[in-house]
């Protein structure tokens, strides 16, 4: 692996995405008959809960049971936001999947119930077919201006040409529609449709005009004849909003009233009971389908008992998705409570809950996630510094462990090695503390950081030991 | 005003105002879509003409403008994309007797230009031969009288990079025109913003 530095240029036309703690995961890495294979998809181990997981695709796919709930529980870095992205993955882009932490909903912007409600909302999508106005012609030609300082906030301006066979037409175009664009690789030669409303891109295929210019081709490409006649057309498509999208289109008070209303982000429940009523006219009428999905609140036991009582309320709704919750606590305090109960969630949710708990990982599933995280992050390790990093972790974290990957790559890449090695690893081992070695750090030293009050304690602690020696000393 | 307010209202129900030299007359009809019709204040011409109809998601539809056009500069940070400046812009202006449209930024020699009224589709067709520009016109207002479109009374002309086509109104609607410019005349408007009745 050579390590060119990659000049901006380059990485505009290809476009990476970023690397995120959970990208490296595609799916569930189940086969049809819902077996868990050992590594699939980026998942590693995990077998039983990875197959409840399963089950849980099927629910949803079928879309006919509302408001079933599943509590993922497990230690923390045991997998367990791994496996809802693994969910959402396996679902495919035409579920909705909302992902919200328990912490997100304490905002000063709305109420809590508020906060739940939309965010149930959003986890149900309706598919409607509408009248749009859309462009649809042949890509002439695609030319984006950069500004001449890369730093610079300024916009990226471009021009588009599209043509039909009658007719040829230049379209300014806005940074994120370039954006788009580039998302969607669209080349020149190429048929595609713009929704003028949302921007959206859709390719319909290779323009018959461009068979003979490549030798080969990819399985899929798909050649389409040029489009007749105007390139503004109006057209029937068909799309998947959320009932809060909805709720949005339909919430926004008209004409000057608009000044007085404030945006505090909150819908009125009347809003929303009209939505409810439309969305049931047009389902009864066969005009939109509904398609429940799936809502993920990860770390919920920083929800309060308000919240879990709304909760068991709104899964009561035969609209109701399915409601996935994360939680790494014991047997700990209800928030807003002096109760306990096991994963900090009530008991009347937990009973009508399906409790799913994930293992901590063996040596072996360590190593392995260790190495799909290496891939990911696209860094090279010698044999050695890999089981160094698997030792690191067994007495660390996982979460640790990962850090250290990249860190130590750039530390690899100071002494111009390709692959990084034990001394690089020791080097980043020594250069960050772990959690482990930090509070040693602190009680070693506590009595020079400010308001530590284990001053006391400790004091007594060293009379103790004084004492102790004292009596040692007697005794020798 | 509200859409609830106006359930005992009869339909189409008119207001106007009067503002920046144009008398602005809106409409609503009954199946909530409304129409804002701009008339000159001094010569009452009709300047702009736009229709804004209830969508199906709900929420406020865009203006589609029939007659008139609005000018509406390319912002790159927030628009998506809009037809580049330099390319042709068709906006009807009509005159007292006939129906008018103006194409400019037609760059090229007024013989690759070739305008056809389209019998089948009731619509007036403008073709290039190079295939650079291609258009299809149809009048509302004629759809509205259920009148045909005769291909021998459709004049066009080319100079100063403009396409201007015009084709005559059919008597009808001249007479309904004069009619509603009389009752336009009788209209009181009040000059400057309009308070509504329950502030």
């Amino acid at each position: 692996m050579s390590i060119p530095k990659i000049t901006q240029e380059v990485k505009d036309i290809t476009r990476i995405e970023r690397i995120g703690a959970h990208s490296h995961i595609r799916g569930l890495g189940l086969d049809d008959s819902l077996t868990a294979r050992a590594s699939s998809q980026g998942m590693v181990g995990q077998r039983t809960a990875r197959k409840s997981m399963g089950i849980v695709v099927h629910m949803a796919r079928e879309g006919k049971i509302a408001g079933r709930a599943v509590l993922l529980a497990g230690p923390p870095g045991s997998g367990k936001t791994a496996l809802a992205m693994g969910l959402a993955q396996a679902l495919g882009s035409e579920t909705p999947f909302v992902s919200i932490a328990g912490s997100e909903i304490f905002s000063l912007e709305m109420s809590k119930t508020e906060a739940l409600t939309q965010a149930f909302r959003k986890s149900i999508g309706v598919q409607i077919s509408e009248e749009t106005e859309v462009v649809e012609g042949e890509v002439v030609e695609i030319q984006i201006d950069r500004p001449l300082d890369k730093g610079a906030a300024g916009a990226k301006t471009g021009k588009l040409t599209l043509k039909t066979t009658d007719m040829e037409t230049v379209y300014d175009l806005g940074a994120k529609l370039i954006d788009n664009l580039q998302k969607e690789k669209v080349q020149s030669k190429d048929i595609i449709t713009l929704d003028k409303a949302t921007g959206k891109i859709t390719k319909l295929g290779r323009s018959l005009g461009a068979t003979g210019d490549f030798d080969a081709m990819g399985a899929s490409t798909r050649f389409v004849q040029t489009p007749q006649g105007e390139l503004q057309k109006r057209k029937e498509v068909s799309h998947t909003l959320s009932l809060h999208e909805i709720d949005v289109i339909n919430s926004r008070s008209q004409g000057f009233l608009a000044l007085f209303a404030g945006d505090t982000g909150e819908i009125k429940s009347e809003v929303r009971e009209q939505i409810d009523l439309k969305v049931a006219g047009w389902r009864e009428e066969g005009k939109a389908t509904i398609h429940p999905g799936v809502l993920f609140i990860d770390e919920v036991h920083m929800l309060d008992i308000e919240c879990f009582s709304f909760l068991n309320r709104a899964l009561e709704s035969d609209m109701a998705p399915i409601l996935i919750m994360a939680s790494n606590r014991g047997i700990t305090r209800i928030r807003g409570t002096d109760y306990q109960a096991p994963h900090g969630v009530p008991l009347d949710l937990l009973d009508r809950t399906l409790i799913i708990a994930t293992e901590p990982y063996s040596d072996e599933e360590i190593s392995k996630i260790l190495e799909i995280r290496c891939e990911e992050e696209d860094v090279a390790f010698t044999e050695k510094a890999k089981t160094l990093l698997t030792k690191i972790c067994t007495t660390t974290s996982l979460r640790y462990a990962i850090q250290l990957i990249t860190a130590s790559s750039l530390v690899a890449q100071k002494r111009k090695a390709y692959e990084v090695d034990m001394i690089d690893l020791k080097k980043v081992y020594e250069l960050f503390v772990d959690v482990k070695r930090s509070t040693q750090f602190l009680k070693d030293y506590q009595n020079e950081f400010m308001y530590n009050t284990q001053e006391e304690v400790d004091a007594q602690e060293d009379e103790a030991v004084a004492t102790d020696n004292k009596s040692m000393d007697t005794t020798e | 005003m509200t859409k609830e307010d106006s359930a005992d209202k009869k339909y189409p129900y008119t207001s106007s105002i009067v503002k920046d030299g144009r008398k602005k007359v809106h409409t609503t009809f009954e199946d909530q879509s409304e129409m804002v019709e701009e008339f000159d204040v001094n010569n009452n011409k009709l300047l702009v003409r736009k229709w804004r109809r209830p969508t199906k998601l709900g929420g406020e539809g865009e203006w589609e403008f029939e007659i008139g056009a609005e000018v509406k500069p390319f912002n790159p940070m927030n628009d998506l994309f809009a037809p580049s400046t330099d390319n042709p812009v068709v906006v009807r202006s009509d005159t007292s007797d006939s129906f008018q449209w103006r194409i400019r930024n037609c760059f090229f020699d007024k013989n690759v230009y070739q305008v056809t009224v389209d019998v089948e589709n009731q619509s007036i067709v403008i073709r290039t031969s190079n295939k650079k520009y291609y258009k299809v016109i149809q009048i509302p207002d004629m759809i509205r009288l259920k009148q045909q479109l005769i291909p021998q009374s459709l004049q066009w002309s080319h100079s100063n990079n403009t396409l201007i086509i015009s084709y005559p109104k059919p008597p009808a609607l001249v007479q309904q025109e004069r009619v509603k410019e009389h009752q336009l005349r009788q209209l009181n408007s009040k000059e400057g913003d309009v308070q509504c009745p329950q502030q």
